[in-house]
């Protein structure tokens, strides 16, 4: 009898510890961050861009505990939505329809799990997109699936 | 005896202890429920860009709602459709049904954003919206409204000559909203089947007005058209078509009398 009770004991505590395990994982409540807002950050609000000609598009972003991809989304803005968050009031041109708007959208995935990353895409803005008012949207979200954004107000020129 | 009662204490409190141990973890799961919606917003696209619940045919419904799904996002659909419109000449049932998966979608916190194309050929009236938030655990959340599709020109307070005399004028009165600005007005007037009498000449009306016009929004067409004298008396169709500058029509009819 005694015996059969401290099996039963062993078991129950085992099965207590067992049961409540999943408590102890940490759960990831922080998105990660990212900006332009740096030394070498590109592009800064209002900046503007040469058709022909090659940036290096950087943002900075980290993460508590681990990055997972990022994104780069330009498109332009001859309708004149907001989704700048910058801050500042760049001079828009006047409203207009696209023709031939550059569009670039692409995912990346960051690996081994790091938890600070420096975004460096290099682009050339082709000779025949229409020059105007764009927005530059960066996202980067973390292996828990949190995301952030940060997007920017640049324009295309000759 | 003893020991048994020990036992079945020392089993009880146990249980006891397993329950309220867990207890946490249960409050998770509850949190851990359907994805939230929330300041989702719809209407005018382009510089407007504000939560205004209508859209012009022809242009884009801009569409935008911030979501939270601890499990992640799994998919996002969007239907809009309307109930018992009526389809006039030249227009089509407009049901919109998507959904998008795109990778920027796929996360805890995604913002959504779209802009819906409106066909040209969908008819004008009031729309249902519904926007479904899935995530990876099979929960979904949705949120609805309503959604005004109007007419990018409108014609009010409509006063045209039933009839008229020939040799005198015939006066045409309304008032054109276009939200896209006016190109042109083309009034075109004719009949058919009428038999000339000798000295009569057969008179098809056609004219395109556009000074005074073009590149208003709000502007009252006031014109008087010249009935000839050697018209032949009797019932002509009057027809009104309406341009706007993004190359949208409007067509509206009426009938006349020339009487002698």
């Amino acid at each position: 009898m005694k015996f059969l009770l401290k099996t039963v004991t062993i078991f129950l505590m085992l099965f207590t510890i067992v049961s409540c395990s999943s408590d102890d994982v940490e759960k990831d409540e922080q998105k990660p961050t990212i900006t332009v807002n740096y030394e070498g950050g590109f592009p800064q609000a209002c900046e503007t861009l040469k058709r022909g000609e090659s940036y290096h598009f950087k943002a900075l972003v980290t993460d508590n505990m681990a990055l997972a991809a990022y994104s780069l989304d330009l498109h332009h803005n001859f309708d004149h939505h907001t989704h700048d968050d910058q801050g500042a009031d760049c001079e828009l041109d006047a409203l207009k329809e696209a023709v031939n708007p550059l569009i670039y959208m692409e995912n990346f995935s960051i690996p081994d799990g790091q938890t600070s990353y420096e975004i460096d895409i290099l682009i050339t803005i082709p000779d025949d997109v229409d020059t105007g008012d764009y927005h530059c949207a960066y996202s980067v979200t973390d292996q828990t699936g949190w995301q952030s954004r940060t997007s920017v107000d640049i324009k295309i020129v000759e | 005896m003893i020991m048994k009662l020990n036992f079945k204490f020392l089993a009880v409190l146990f249980l006891g202890i397993i329950v309220s141990s867990c207890s946490s973890d249960d409050d998770n799961n509850l949190s851990n429920g359907a994805p939230e919606i929330s300041n989702f917003e719809y209407g005018m696209g382009g510089s407007d860009h504000g939560s205004d619940q209508y859209a012009y045919i022809g242009s884009d419904i801009h569409m935008e709602a911030e979501i939270y799904a601890e499990a992640t996002v799994s998919s996002i659909a969007v239907s809009i459709h309307a109930h018992d419109l009526e389809v006039g000449e030249g227009e089509e049932e407009w049901d919109f049904e998507q959904t998008y998966t795109d990778e920027k979608y796929l996360v805890i916190n995604p913002t959504f954003h779209e802009h819906i194309d409106i066909p040209t050929t969908a008819p004008a009236g009031e729309y249902h919206v519904v926007l479904t938030v899935t995530d990876q655990a099979g929960n979904s959340t949705e949120v609805e409204g309503h959604l005004d599709i109007l007419d990018p020109i409108t014609i009010s307070d409509v006063s045209i000559d039933s009839s008229v005399a020939r040799g005198s004028d015939l006066h045409a009165e309304f008032m054109i909203n276009a939200v896209n600005g006016v190109h042109n007005i083309l009034v075109d007037i004719h009949a058919h089947g009428l038999t000339l009498a000798e000295g009569e000449v057969e008179w098809d009306f056609e004219q395109t007005y556009e000074e005074g016009y073009h590149e208003l929004t709000e502007v009252e067409f006031h014109e008087h058209i010249d009935v000839p004298a050697t018209a032949p008396a009797g019932e002509y169709h009057m027809s009104i078509t309406i341009e706007d500058e993004n190359g949208n029509t409007t067509t509206f009819e009426s009938h006349i009398d020339v009487t002698e």
